[in-house]
């Protein structure tokens, strides 16, 4: 249990730590998409809250379960990004080429699974 | 009859001795009064994170008097833009910015060269924290010689 907490806070922390980096160092995500750069500010928010109440030690079965859907929705939020290439004149493959480039984006899709994964198995242990 | 010609992605920064391929008659209002205007045209890409290089860009050497006229292409890689800045971050005395281009978009900027000078143009892109495209290299000089 003590194991699959410590994951959980990890998989948010990195989580965090690359919705951060991006917003602080991507140049293009507010020179040509601000709203993009909105979008996964509200997900760090998102983040930010979810690990608050874990350290709260108010968050129950059931509210581990809505974690892992949040990683989940997050995933198909920050990797669906790559269907948006159409709005900058790219294709999806030269853009989800330009986005995996990025060491921040793919630590933010890795640690939307590893949220979802270790939420839904800190509830089972629940 | 271009002043100079470009190539988009290669190495190090080059010169640009600039020609005056045409002349024009007639001063814009509140510019000092010429018999003839020379302009000076030249094309430089925007490319990640040069003009016609991948760091630094051309020397664009001009007389004062000179009409500059820059076609500018966008070059740069994925979602990337970049633009053209000479003003007071220069720093210089002169106000010149032009649109941020992404690849494949075109831009023609003209400025009066008034102020003899060597100065800096650069792109202005940046975020919030970290390294700007400047800071990545992309900038370039342009000298203004005293009018002959």
């Amino acid at each position: 249990m003590r194991a699959a907490s410590l994951a959980l806070y990890a998989s948010l922390l990195s989580s965090i730590f690359g919705g951060v980096w991006l917003l602080l160092t991507d140049a293009e995500l507010w020179a040509v998409a601000p709203d993009h750069a909105y979008g996964l500010a509200a997900l760090v928010g998102a983040d930010v809250f979810m690990l608050a109440a874990l350290l709260s030690g108010r968050v129950g079965r059931r509210g581990l379960r809505y974690i892992s859907v949040a990683g989940v929705v997050k995933l198909a939020l920050v990797a669906g990004d790559v269907l948006t290439a159409p709005q900058f004149g790219l294709g999806y493959a030269e853009f989800a080429s330009y986005l995996f480039s990025l060491w921040a984006y793919d630590l933010l899709v890795v640690s939307q699974v590893w949220v979802a994964a270790s939420a839904y198995a800190s509830s089972r242990m629940k | 009859m271009l002043a100079s010609q470009t190539q988009p992605q290669t190495g190090g920064a080059t010169t640009i001795e600039t020609r005056a391929p045409e002349t024009t008659r007639g001063e814009p209002a509140g510019q000092p009064l010429r018999a003839e205007e020379r302009i000076v045209e030249l094309t430089l890409y925007l490319n990640d994170y040069g003009y016609n290089a991948s760091s630094g860009g051309p020397t664009i050497t001009v007389r004062a008097g000179d009409r500059v006229r820059i076609t500018l292409v966008g070059n740069g890689s994925g979602p990337i833009v970049h633009d053209f800045v000479l003003d007071s971050g220069s720093p210089s005395p002169y106000d010149v910015r032009s649109e941020r281009l992404s690849r494949g978009q075109t831009q023609v900027i003209e400025f009066l060269a008034s102020y003899p000078g060597e100065y800096k143009y650069y792109c202005s892109v940046k975020p919030p924290f970290g390294l700007s495209h400047r800071e990545r290299g992309q900038e370039g000089t342009i000298i203004i010689l005293p009018e002959s």
